[in-house]
């Protein structure tokens, strides 16, 4: 039981950390009703800019100030002069160009600091604490903590803040929200500047737990974004729990065996199920997004 | 483009006739004119780049469907091909029917799911699917072969081996060749017809009888089977598949390549695919197994570029114009068939008693008319003339049910949209169904038409129960309809929304639309025909070619209800057809529904806000009010009606015509 406890424990950041992309997915998604499918390449290419300032010797902390402006300044440049020239069009259209993002990141990350895992410089602390006989490490914590602080501070600002109430305000109808005075594109580079930090900052977290490979990061995007779904784009309390699920799930399923089948020698096992459980989530969430069928044609 | 608008028709023609020869020529000789090594390989590259790009033209331009998971979907027939050959020695040619039937299964796999995820949310599936795919099937020892791959024996064909042979690039652009005409017909045929109806709104295409499921999976099918043969040239050229051929990265490559040669065009993902080969070619021709590289940095960013400037891709080529061709062919066709065009004799001669009510009052409805003149005594002594002899009659005859909804409830959640409503609808009549804003008439007719489902009461039809019926099927047992906010087809012409409405008429199949079978194309010439009648009953022939987007409104309320008349039905739901129309294209609309009835023969349940229309039109009226019946009756008896006069219409009832 505590084999299964401990994997649970070592689930847990990488289960943390995909909520803090989701949120970004589920923040960008309410204030501009755009899917951001690149959300995985804004935190790998933050990663590796840190590692690039380390590389040349910027000290650590530097390099995190800098690597965050970078997320940040790569957030408004996406909805700035890739996503506001196709407000007008299908919604499909900016998924399409946010696929273009994440495709063009990867690539340009592979050319530059090839496919092979890098490794990131250390910024969390070391050592552990022991409950119980389990240990968890001291990073972890420090991770939990983050995540938790910031979630809180997105549920805050959507639901108290004038900020927030205008970002649902443009979402809703940009037009009506325009002429009770909200200034729409100013609200829209705001949020995808924070969604950049959001996406930056869990990119830069997570790369000493999964390893610093473009591919590795970039395809983070899809659980982020199945745990948006679960949370129905709206919601970041189920949004945290979708993302807790699945990587409590994905630390789980290596540890299982069905007799002389031992799950974490079939490769790919871990992927295969996040693709089934974003297909339930679709079919489970479908309702919550759309209501009827005769509603969801109109997106 | 210019230029070729002001040479003389036949200089331009002729030209295009040697260009296109020289094309081909070029394209047969092209082996022996340039060295093997690049040239000749790359292209037989090129034509697996043009298929996968074809894949998506075909799923997502045609049938809206978008797919991230292409390179994947090639990379299972690819591998499926592989083993079977290295383990069964079936090579050459066969190995490519594997292919393409390992990758159509695997597309219409994840084609099930689409039948309920839709849109960008589909874009999530399929983005998750490539990856797991990659990650899971594709890294498998016995499937894959791991990192380095699954060889196979040389492919030959007698003693000519086909790996890196100049003999490859013949049977490649043989094989690509056939599939772009293949597919071609499929586009213009009533399956293709299906499949923009789909694109363009699930809903209005269920309404004209269109199976849905079914032609979304034929199209995933067909999308992956182009995806395996694809996999397969590139496996008996190289003799070997990778899985990094396959991965993410490909997958995204081939959707630039479909996204700008404009997404929905076959000339386009050839041209584009062509071109992007090419290039990595000329610029990288170090890199031949193309991993990642330069070029997925340009295409990309090529995606990127193109979506900003133009997302309807850098080339354009106009579907109007190719239609209108298609028009001209199928027009001479008719003209030297005349055995075909006996066929529709009998919608003709029904057609031809019509024009005696539309004469020239059709004409002011369209735009180079739009002066209030047509509101002017004339037409009113004419509208008032055709009120006595074919207005409201003043009992309700007896003739036999056709509609019958006993007892129906709807509830969204917590809200009653629909308590216990019945109604009957008389073979022949036009009944009139209304009540004020948020009475429930709308939700009654999408439980009526199969779009909602009622929590309990039944619907008949002639008797037949069709509660538990798919939407598609009531279209085909004779219920058509037309949206309060319509459902038409903006990007396609008038008259190609209206041939979308003949596809319950034709009784073509997808084999003999792939291989555009003789009985296939004269339905087409044969629908085309009726299609022009029914546009010049409505008086629409002058927008025939016309985009359905950006034409005004009376207009365009008009083409839905030819839509709906084209598919021939037995009884028509017309939900709120007079808003935003203006009183003298009311008047003409009433004359179209007295057309409908008395010469077409079709029976009509109407919803209506517009009371003038209802009084003048219907036979008999249903009044409805906070989702119940309220009241019912001959139009005079409803218009008396205490309660409905205090529910809806107001503190007296207004002075009618």
């Amino acid at each position: 039981m505590s084999f299964y406890f401990q994997l649970i424990i070592l689930g847990l950041p990488i289960g943390v950390l995909w909520a803090l992309l989701a949120t970004s997915v589920v923040m960008i998604y309410r204030a501009s009703r755009v899917l951001n499918l690149a959300v995985g390449g804004t935190a790998m290419f933050t990663a590796y800019v840190m590692y690039q300032l380390n590389l040349w010797g910027v000290p650590v902390v530097l390099a995190l100030i800098g690597a965050l402006a970078f997320a940040v300044l790569f957030g408004i440049a996406t909805e700035r002069w890739l996503l506001r020239p196709l407000r007008d069009k299908p919604m499909l259209v900016s998924v399409i160009m946010t696929v273009g993002v994440l495709a063009l990141t990867t690539e340009l990350a592979s050319d530059r600091w090839g496919v092979d895992r890098q490794n990131m410089p250390r910024i969390m602390p070391s050592g552990a604490v022991h409950f119980a006989g389990i240990a968890v490490g001291l990073d972890r914590i420090f991770i939990l903590a983050i995540t938790l602080l910031v979630m809180a501070a997105v549920v805050y600002l959507f639901r108290y803040t004038t900020l927030g109430i205008s970002m649902r305000a443009v979402s809703d109808d940009r037009r009506a929200a325009q002429l009770m005075g909200v200034p729409a594109g100013r609200v829209s580079t705001t949020t995808w500047a924070l969604g950049g930090l959001l996406g930056g900052t869990a990119g830069i977290l997570l790369s000493p737990v999964i390893g610093l490979t473009p591919n590795g990061l970039v395809f983070q995007s899809i659980p982020a974004l199945a745990a948006a779904l679960f949370g129905g784009l709206v919601s970041i309390e189920l949004t945290f729990i979708g993302a807790m699920v699945l990587g409590v799930l994905w630390s789980l399923l290596p540890g299982i065996s069905f007799g002389s089948l031992h799950l974490r020698e079939v490769t790919g096992v871990q992927e295969a199920a996040i693709f089934l459980l974003v297909i339930a989530f679709l079919y489970v969430r479908w309702e919550a997004l759309f209501g009827s069928e005769l509603r969801e044609e109109e997106i | 483009m210019a230029i070729a608008a002001s040479l003389p028709k036949h200089i331009a023609l002729h030209d295009r006739k040697l260009v296109r020869r020289g094309l081909i020529a070029l394209l047969i000789l092209w082996p022996w004119l340039v060295p093997a090594q690049p040239w000749a390989n790359l292209a037989v590259r090129m034509s697996v780049w043009v298929l996968a790009a074809l894949s998506l033209v075909v799923l997502t331009g045609w049938v809206g469907q978008v797919s991230l998971a292409q390179a994947g979907i090639m990379g299972v027939g690819a591998f499926t091909a592989a083993q079977i050959t290295r383990h069964t020695g079936l090579d050459f040619p066969l190995n490519i029917a594997f292919a393409g039937i390992a990758s159509a299964g695997i597309a219409v796999a994840i084609g099930i799911p689409a039948l309920r995820i839709r849109g960008l949310y589909l874009a999530i599936a399929t983005l998750a699917f490539q990856w797991a795919l990659e990650q899971s099937l594709l890294q498998q020892h016995w499937f894959s072969g791991g990192f380095n791959g699954v060889k196979i024996p040389d492919p030959h064909i007698g003693p000519y081996s086909l790996t890196n042979d100049r003999l490859m690039y013949y049977v490649a652009w043989l094989l690509t060749g056939t599939i772009i005409l293949l597919v071609a017909n499929l586009r213009d045929s009533r399956t293709g017809r299906a499949w923009f109806a789909i694109r363009g709104s699930e809903v209005a295409a269920k309404t004209l009888g269109i199976n849905v499921i079914r032609y979304k999976l034929i199209a995933f099918a067909v999308s992956g089977f182009i995806l395996g043969i694809a996999g397969s040239i590139n496996l008996n050229f190289i003799g070997q598949a990778t899985p990094l051929d396959y991965n993410f990265g490909k997958s995204i490559q081939y959707l630039s390549v479909a996204v700008l040669g404009g997404i929905g065009a076959i000339g386009g993902a050839v041209l584009i695919g062509i071109f992007f080969v090419f290039l990595d070619g000329w610029f990288f021709p170090e890199i031949l197994t193309s991993i990642a590289g330069k070029i997925g940095i340009i295409t990309a960013g090529l995606l990127i570029f193109t979506l900003i400037r133009n997302p309807g891709g850098m080339i354009t080529i106009r579907e109007d114009l190719r239609r209108q061709h298609l028009e001209r062919a199928a027009r001479k066709a008719a003209r030297t068939n005349r055995t075909i065009v006996l066929d529709a004799a009998a919608t003709d001669s029904v057609l031809t008693d019509g024009e005696v009510t539309i004469s020239d009052d059709a004409a002011p409805l369209l735009p180079s008319a739009t002066e209030n003149g047509h509101t002017g005594n004339g037409s009113a002594e004419r509208l008032r003339a055709l009120l006595t002899e074919r207005g409201p009659r003043l009992i309700r005859a007896d003739s036999p049910l056709l509609l019958e909804a006993t007892d129906v409830s709807v509830r969204f959640g917590g809200v009653v949209a629909n308590d216990e409503v019945s109604l009957e609808v008389r073979r022949g009549e036009i009944t009139g169904l209304i009540g004020p804003n948020g009475a429930g008439k709308t939700t009654f007719f999408n439980t009526v038409n199969g779009l909602v489902k009622p929590q309990s009461g039944r619907i008949r039809v002639a008797g037949t129960d069709i509660t538990d019926e798919p939407t598609h099927a009531r279209a085909r047992l004779g219920m058509a309809r037309t949206f309060q906010i319509m459902r038409l087809f903006p990007r396609l012409s008038v008259f190609d929304n209206l041939m979308i409405g003949t596809h319950l008429q034709n009784d073509t199949g997808f084999g003999g639309n792939l291989l555009m079978s003789g009985r296939s194309r004269s339905e087409d010439v044969r629908l085309r025909e009726q299609v022009r009648s029914t546009l010049a009953l409505l008086g629409l022939e002058r927008v025939a070619h016309e985009r359905v987007a950006g034409l005004p409104f009376g207009i365009l309320r008009l083409v839905e209800l030819g839509r709906a008349l084209v598919s021939q039905p037995k009884l028509l739901l017309l939900d709120e057809p007079a808003s935003g129309l203006d009183v003298g294209e009311t008047d003409s609309f009433a004359e179209h529904l007295f057309h409908t009835r008395d010469e077409l023969g079709i029976t009509i349940l109407l919803i209506e806000h517009d009371v003038r229309l209802v009084m003048m039109a219907c036979d008999y009226v249903y009044v409805m009010e906070f989702g119940r019946n309220l009241a019912e009756g001959l139009p005079s008896e409803v218009q008396t009606n205490e309660a409905v006069v205090a529910a809806y219409l107001g503190e007296e009832t207004p002075a009618l015509a």
